[in-house]
């Protein structure tokens, strides 16, 4: 095996510009299935993220949320947005027969003022009634979010001054939320007190948004958990039907029309890495095969010193699993380097729920991915190795001479 | 190769120049006209580029096995501070999704894990080189 | 060593007047003995290069036994065969063998690393000494000339010592000079001992040689002397 890998070795590295070549492609095969796998990955366990923080069955919000941002911009991609109606309405949802639970929210865009150029989006909950927020806060704040306190998710670095100011409030940043690979990680939390204070603040300051708004009546949703032995779609009706400016929406559909989008996604990740493992693999097995036909007088000679015919095989097995192997570990960094830095980016582009695997997750992949590469890679020379074990040496000689 | 390996890290390295100055380079001033934080981040890289693309193109004038291996080392040392620059040393904005953190921090540690993957390439096949 | 080759006979399978197959070999008996240098002539297409390749075990006959000392060389497995011809036989095949990836030392080093066979620089190189093209160790194939890379071929069948040697036209590229330094090492290692079989169109071979045969149309002759 020794002489086969030695020899095998030299042969790539004499011919530099064709081994690169072969590498590039079989780069691909690793970059294309790692590359895309982490991303489906992502984007399903994003999915799932989504569903779990979205936490509740149906959703309330003023009509007048269609206009001025959806809670679904707010929620996907971190869109600040704002739409207010009345607490009465809060009352109403929460007194319709077969809702278990219902908790107000409060959103309110900030100025570019606090951190960046850009606004962020703060999210206002009720800590006596929230059954949404909290559960989320627990896995990363032990303590009660106060009056003046804040959480930032996961995508706002935590400031070194410890404080962040909107709308002339400052308020103590107690903590970092865990990441949700939705636009929830790119908003702030804090009590009704203090989003209130800020929005008193800003109206105050003369924000046209907010001359109109009395603060202290105002909500912008509703979240609903339905009572167990009532159907999810009929309290739906019941508050559409009997509670009139708003609008209910199931969870599950806002969860499923984004598990729509997600599907084409993902569907087009896998049509592309199919499509470059095919024509990846054709051209490296009739790269192969040009290059075994090309050098058939060299496995002649090594025939005549005294190579058996599974030696010339295991030669050129042997070439095309170094160059899938150098391929497949170049592409899966490749890979690496570009998925992983630019999440951000990815996920800001995508528009969808985009929630990196774990470490471990990620470990398991990558060795699956090289291994798939090196082993689809070498096995296109297999043909190759085949005719050329086959083949009666006697006679290539004699064709050459 | 070698011819290859040579001229490598000097194109990484303009292309990590041209590619700060004009690609990913950080967010744009706020409207009122001041710069964030990430600008200076900006200009630090820009720095460290520049440094790379002369030591870079210093390595294809030299001769000097010797030389080139310390060019080499300087080389990693500036990639490695072009790296940790943006979010350590300077911070950048405070949303994941503004322009430095989405895309120059990551084009940056991209460039920086290729310049430093190429110049310990070239410092230990010298070496090999020099072994033999 | 001896070998010896009992009613080959080699087909292959090309469309002429009469039918689809070509007889290359007629049925022809060989015997090449230790210490002797046997040279076998004859017009191109002649049929003498299919008879080398069968007698190297590179070309399957179609009828017929080829022996290496006794042992029936087409009943052994692949890998036997291939051994055993690493370990004995030197063989010079026609055209520019070099393999490109390696340097001229490296080349002729090749057939000892095979099957993890000693092999020292030196010997080698004292290889590359005597068909003249040391100085050349370092370089690849792909510099070399025509001749030299003829020289390369010895100087690789002969590195492992062999007990036979078969050279198909080994003097093919070479001038006067080299011709006869060629010819007298192959006599040399027919005089240390070794069977040797030199198909060439060289007149001056017969000098150097035990007995001449000469292949006419696939028929193996004695040649008048």
């Amino acid at each position: 095996m020794k002489f086969e890998r030695t020899l095998a070795w030299k042969n790539l590295t004499r011919k530099t510009g064709r081994t690169a070549a072969l590498i590039l492609l079989a780069a691909f095969l690793s970059l294309s299935i790692f590359g895309g796998s982490i991303v489906v990955m992502s984007l399903r366990s994003g999915l799932k993220s989504y569903e779990a923080r979205l936490g509740a069955d149906i959703v309330v919000v003023p009509y007048e949320a269609q206009t001025k941002g959806t809670l679904e911009s707010i929620l996907l991609q971190g869109i600040p947005g704002f739409f207010y109606m009345d607490r009465s309405y809060y009352e109403k949802v929460a007194a319709t027969e077969g809702v278990e639970q219902a908790t107000p929210q409060f959103y309110l865009a900030s100025t570019s003022a606090g951190c960046c150029s850009v606004p962020v989006q703060i999210i206002g909950f009720d800590p006596e009634t929230d059954f949404i927020i909290k559960p989320w806060i627990r896995d990363s704040y032990a303590g009660d979010v106060g009056d003046g306190d804040i959480l930032i998710g996961s995508s706002i670095e935590m400031p070194l001054s410890g404080y962040l100011t909107f709308y002339n409030t400052d308020c103590r940043v107690v903590g970092q939320l865990e990441q949700t690979g939705t636009g929830l990680d790119t908003a702030v939390y804090a009590n009704m007190h203090t989003i209130r204070a800020m929005t008193q603040n800003a109206k105050s300051l003369g924000f046209q948004s907010f001359t109109d708004l009395d603060v202290g009546q105002a909500i912008s949703s509703v979240m609903v958990k339905v009572e167990d032995g009532y159907g999810i779609s009929e309290v739906t009706d019941d508050i559409n039907i009997h509670v009139r400016h708003v609008e209910a929406t199931q969870a599950k559909q806002m969860v499923s029309s984004i598990a729509g989008g997600l599907t084409s996604v993902i569907r087009i990740i896998g049509l592309l890495t199919a499509m470059i493992w095919v024509l990846a693999l054709a051209i490296l097995m009739i790269a192969f095969a040009m290059i075994a036909g090309e050098r058939k007088k060299e496995f002649a000679v090594l025939r005549v010193m005294g190579a058996s015919r599974n030696m010339l095989s295991r030669l050129l097995l042997g070439e095309s699993a170094m160059i899938s192997l150098i391929g497949s570990l170049l592409g899966a960094i490749l890979a690496a380097l570009i998925v992983f830095p630019f999440g951000n980016l990815i996920r800001s582009e995508l528009e969808l729920p985009y929630l990196l695997p774990n470490m471990g997750t990620v470990a398991a992949l990558f060795v699956g991915s090289v291994l798939l590469s090196v082993l689809a890679g070498a096995l296109t020379a297999l043909w190759s190795a085949l005719r050329i074990s086959r083949s009666e040496t006697g006679l290539i000689l004699r064709e050459g001479a | 190769m070698k011819r290859f390996r040579d001229i490598l890290p000097a194109v990484l390295s303009v292309l990590f120049l041209m590619g700060i100055l004009f690609v990913f380079h950080p967010c744009g001033p706020k409207e009122d006209g001041t710069w964030m934080s990430c600008h200076w981040a900006g200009v630090a890289e820009t720095v460290c580029a520049a440094l790379m693309t002369v030591l870079s193109l210093l390595r294809l004038a030299l001769p000097s096995p010797k030389a080139k291996n310390v060019l080499s080392g300087l080389t990693i040392l500036s990639a490695a501070a072009a790296a940790v620059i943006p979010g350590n040393v300077i911070h950048l904005c405070m949303m994941a999704d503004m322009r430095c953190r989405a895309i120059m921090r990551p084009a940056v540690i991209v460039f920086s894990v290729l310049i430093i993957l190429t110049a310990v390439w070239n410092i230990l096949l010298s070496h090999r080189r020099g072994n033999k | 060593m001896e070998l010896k080759a009992e009613k080959i006979t080699r087909q292959y399978f090309r469309k002429t007047k009469d039918s689809n197959v070509f007889l290359a070999l007629h049925e022809t008996d060989l015997l090449l003995k230790s210490g002797t240098l046997t040279e076998i002539t004859g017009r191109s297409g002649s049929g003498k290069s299919t008879l080398l390749n069968v007698l190297a075990g590179l070309l399957t006959p179609t009828a017929g036994t080829v022996y290496w000392d006794g042992v029936d060389i087409y009943g052994l497995e692949d890998s036997e065969r291939s051994r055993l011809r690493n370990a004995s036989v030197g063989v010079i095949p026609q055209g520019q063998t070099g393999l490109h990836a390696l340097t001229v030392l490296e080349n002729v080093k090749l057939p000892c690393l095979m099957y993890g066979a000693p092999v020292s620089d030196e010997a080698a190189l004292a290889l590359l000494e005597q068909v003249g093209i040391v100085d050349l160790q370092n370089e690849y194939p792909s510099g070399l000339s025509g001749g030299e890379l003829r020289r390369l071929a010895i100087a690789r069948a002969l590195i492992r010592k062999p007990g036979m040697i078969l050279a198909d036209e080994p003097t093919g590229d070479l001038d006067d000079e080299n011709t006869r330094e060629v010819l007298t090492l192959l006599r040399k290692q027919a005089d240390l001992g070794a069977a040797v079989l030199l198909v060439t169109h060289e007149r001056e071979a017969a000098a150097y040689a035990n007995k001449v045969y000469r292949m006419n149309g696939g028929i193996l002759e004695e040649a008048q002397s």
